[in-house]
């Protein structure tokens, strides 16, 4: 099971490698742009692209060739700086027990002894002034830390608020927004009115075929005038809309 | 298929113009009830809050006691004369209304039909009156009048004959061909049900 400061690690490393794609298509398509160049250049495949090829558990992906062996150096380097790092401390827990077994016996009779009893409670004093001092943190620590989140919520609610404030008085966005509504309600209606149409047919053929009376072989054709005039209705709202 | 042909397609099958059938006709019908029903009850809720409120009843309470021998909240009757009377009127002229000065009903509007005289043109104010009377005609034997629409070759209804009105689509109107295969399809398969049921009975019979 990975340590937890293995996995900040990986975060960290994943973060920054992520970052540093993203930044690297953006710049080519920047440059792109300022070549006067209409076509989006095409970009590298960044981690999102690859995770679909990438099964959980497996820490390795098929870009392992393309990336330059120094790259590889570094991510390699990073994690044994943090093996090293891992390392130390739990030698240094180690040995602090260690020197505090060792160092506990002999250092016993000096500590109880009678001569140095104003100097011992003068320590225990300053001993129990630390511990106090501590709690004290602590307790500062649990408002402050209830106190920050709060403000933090609060914080990320106001800027998220402002923005879609400032979203919905864009005059640009709005007429998105109203353009893609209107368009919504047209293709329902349409969606309605082809459906009824359906089964205008659908219907009469029903009926025609339970009252046993011959289907319909095409439909009832209006006179010609009468088509006409509708269309030439059409051609006159167009160009007054125009 | 490409964008070209569809398009194609989508003019080759173009109905506009055409005789609008029962369904187009009876959701647009439906859809005007609900207009009509929701505007006389909004209606006659705001009236009644307005009396309420600006505390008229007490005086309408002595007008209808001396002029009819009853208070205003007694004379259930006259009430309901008036709400009736009042509810026709506004019917009648809605449609009256819309058919004369637009040629379609919001309903109407909506399912994209248009009601023409026999020439093409909008219906004059008597045509629009008289196809109201020609409506409570057609309502008359059962509805046989409106149901006339699925058996006439032109698709005119009783009201359409009385006003030689006719009822067309009013955009570039097209069947859903996805919509309208699955229904052929389910019908077809119900017919087959039904001769089969039909054939079976009729050996049953002769032995």
């Amino acid at each position: 099971m990975p340590s937890s400061l293995r996995s900040i690690t990986r975060l960290l490393i994943g973060s920054v490698l992520l970052g540093k794609d993203g930044l690297e298509n953006k710049i080519k398509e920047w440059d792109y742009y300022a070549q006067g160049s209409d076509s989006v250049p095409e970009q590298e495949p960044t981690f999102d692209d690859e995770e679909n090829n990438v099964s959980p558990g497996i820490e390795f992906n098929t870009r392992l060739d393309e990336r330059s062996d120094l790259s590889y150096l570094l991510i390699g380097l990073a994690f044994k700086l943090q093996e090293n790092i891992d390392n130390g401390v739990r030698k240094a827990e180690k040995m602090s027990g260690n020197v505090e077994n060792l160092a506990k016996p002999i250092l016993k009779p000096i500590y109880s002894s009678r001569f140095l009893k104003p100097f011992r409670t003068g320590f225990d004093n300053l001993v129990a002034r630390g511990e106090a001092e501590v709690n004290r943190l602590v307790k500062e620590g649990q408002t402050e830390d209830a106190y920050s989140r709060t403000l933090a919520k609060e914080a990320f609610h106001e800027r998220l608020d402002s923005s879609l404030d400032y979203l919905a008085s864009e005059p640009k966005i709005e007429e998105l927004i109203q353009s893609q509504s209107v368009s919504i309600l047209d293709e329902i209606i349409e969606e309605v009115r082809e459906r009824t149409v359906s089964a205008d047919y659908l219907i009469e053929d029903f009926l025609r075929m339970i009252f046993r009376r011959p289907l319909r072989a095409e439909l009832p054709t209006p006179p010609l005038e009468l088509k006409r005039l509708l269309i030439t209705t059409r051609i006159v709202k167009r160009r007054g809309t125009n | 298929m490409r964008t070209s042909d569809v398009e194609e397609l989508k003019n080759a099958i173009n109905l506009k113009g055409h005789y609008a059938g029962f369904t187009s006709r009876s959701i647009a019908f439906i859809f005007d009830l609900v207009i009509i029903s929701v505007t006389i009850m909004f209606t006659s809720w705001l009236i009644s809050a307005s009396l309420e409120t600006l505390h008229i009843k007490p005086f309408l309470n002595v007008i209808f006691y001396n002029l009819f021998g009853k208070s205003f909240d007694e004379s259930i009757f006259f009430r309901s004369i008036t709400t009736s009377f009042v509810s026709l009127i506004f019917v009648i002229s809605y449609f009256v209304f819309f058919w004369f000065t637009v040629g379609q009903t919001p309903g109407k509007a909506l399912v994209g039909i248009r009601i023409v005289t026999i020439e093409g043109n909008r219906l004059p104010f008597w045509k629009a009156v008289l196809r109201y009377f020609g409506y409570i005609i057609s309502g008359l034997f059962l509805g046989l009048g409106f149901f006339w629409i699925l058996v006439d070759d032109k698709r005119m209804g009783w009201h359409d004959k009385i006003a030689n009105t006719f009822v067309v689509y009013a955009w570039d109107a097209r069947p859903d061909e996805t919509f309208l295969a699955k229904a052929t399809k389910e019908l077809s398969a119900r017919h087959k049900l039904i001769e089969n049921f039909t054939i079976e009975q009729k050996n049953g019979d002769n032995t």
